[in-house]
């Protein structure tokens, strides 16, 4: 079982290597987003440093919504997700490997540029700290409902909208607790609490969501 | 189960009778709950609000577990007609939502002073309507039907878990933060005022009942005569 996920693996993470204009899309898009709040806005820096949380988590919550196309379409556009439904192997495994190599690709980058896009709103060192935490708890959590939601919309001719319809509802939560926890350690109350539930939403997720996006596939493409 | 055919003279039947019970409860509710105030130490008139904004915030949210009990019950056993009920509720459950939230703004703004307080209550009635917005809109974007059944049904079970879970989270989370911000503090209902909004309750459901019957006697004509026609 580990020798599919890891094969898996490998070979979504090739075949993004090899597309590169998609990942950098969606970093692009979270970093231009994120640049014209300050513009729009204006520079005062205690506005800019209350709203930096809730606006670098919504901008990662759309770059990640415009990444999700990507995870089924392309092998379901070629065939092969056919054959990995009708395979032997289980279905959910190879979910799972889909949905960790969508988040090294588009989530994990958007950890790494959010401190740098925080300095912009002149945040303190503890809140980025904070941030980047909420990020890497929140991100997978966002590609695994993403799954979800691209599994059940392969193929649909209004799928964009679907999509975001589909998820938004369920993605609030994870950004609540996300910029809350960061708007929390500011005031002082300390975002652990935000986190231990961001954390909490992941370990369901990480059981529950690759179990629904296989249901998802199999629905999709009887 | 019942075909769909069996359903049609089923809800037929059943919808006269639980009619005249939703006028009858409602009335009931309205006229104990209009004639004294609702709820303890609250202006009139914003008491008042509360006779719709409870009943409905509770079978919106009661219309969805049912509908995601339909639709579980679709998926596992594969009939038609489950699948057929998760369309006919969805949009009363929508319509009660929207009425639960902007009647809760009303009394948020009695109570606390801004429409939007961001308590449980409202952030969770708000995705509800989200969801309910998604159930009813995917067989109007998804054109094969089976497949949109389907879908519904997956949305349904895995939106009310979610959206109880986000409930009862956030529900943690204000008590928690209650002594930091200025929330909004529930109503404590008289004893009378308790009965009335039972008895909304119970005739809103009522009213929700006959609407989605009617719906789905509408909804079994349109898709067994198009199956019949073979025009799907």
């Amino acid at each position: 079982m580990l020798r599919i996920f890891n094969c898996i693996l490998r070979r979504d993470l090739l075949i993004a290597y090899r597309r590169k204009s998609d990942v950098l899309t969606g970093l692009i898009f979270f970093v231009i987003v994120v640049s014209l709040f300050p513009l729009g806005v204006g520079p005062e820096p205690n506005q800019l440093r209350q709203m930096a949380p809730g606006i670098l988590w919504v901008a990662a919550l759309l770059a990640a919504m415009l990444s999700l196309g990507r995870m089924f379409s392309f092998d379901y556009l070629d065939g092969t997700l056919e054959q990995m439904i009708a395979g032997a192997a289980p279905l959910g495994i190879i979910v799972s490997a889909k949905i960790l190599a969508h988040w090294l690709v588009s989530g994990l980058p958007l950890v790494v540029i959010a401190p740098v896009l925080g300095i912009m709103f002149d945040l303190p060192g503890e809140s980025l700290r904070i941030l980047v935490i909420s990020l890497i708890i929140g991100t997978p959590v966002l590609s695994l409902i993403g799954a979800v939601g691209a599994a059940l919309t392969i193929g649909v001719r209004g799928g964009g909208v679907l999509i975001s319809l589909l998820i938004l509802p369920l993605y609030v939560p994870v950004l609540i607790f996300g910029a809350g926890g960061v708007g929390a350690q500011a005031s002082g109350m300390g975002g652990d609490a935000h986190l231990m539930l961001l954390g909490a939403f992941l370990a369901l997720s990480l059981l529950f969501a690759p179990l629904a996006a296989a249901i998802g596939l199999r629905i999709s493409l009887e | 189960m019942l075909t769909p055919v069996a359903a049609h003279r089923l809800a037929g039947l059943l919808i006269r009778p639980v009619a005249w019970g939703a006028g009858l409860f409602c009335l009931v509710g309205l006229f104990l709950g209009l004639i004294e105030p609702v709820a303890d130490g609250d202006p009139a008139v914003m008491s008042k609000v509360l006779l719709v904004s409870i009943p409905a915030t509770w079978v919106s949210v009661l219309l969805f577990l049912t509908l995601a009990f339909w639709a579980a019950l679709g998926l596992i056993l594969e009939l038609r007609l489950p699948y057929l009920l998760v369309q006919a509720v969805a949009p009363t459950g929508g319509m009660f939502t929207f009425l639960a939230l902007w009647t809760g703004a009303i009394w948020s703004k009695g109570a606390t002073g801004v429409w939007w307080s961001g308590d449980a209550r409202q952030v969770a009635e708000l995705m509800l309507l989200f969801l309910y917005v998604t159930v009813v809109g995917i067989p109007v974007l998804v054109s094969d039907s089976r497949r949109a059944d389907r879908m519904m049904a997956v949305l349904a079970v895995f939106g009310a878990a979610y959206v109880v879970l986000l409930f009862f989270a956030m529900q943690w989370w204000q008590v928690a933060q209650s002594d930091a911000l200025a929330g909004e503090v529930p109503p404590t209902l008289s004893a009378q005022g308790g009965i009335a909004v039972l008895s909304m309750t119970i005739g809103l459901w009522m009213y929700a009942t006959v609407a989605a019957l009617m719906r789905l006697r509408q909804i079994i004509l349109e898709r067994e005569l198009a199956s019949w026609n073979n025009t799907e």
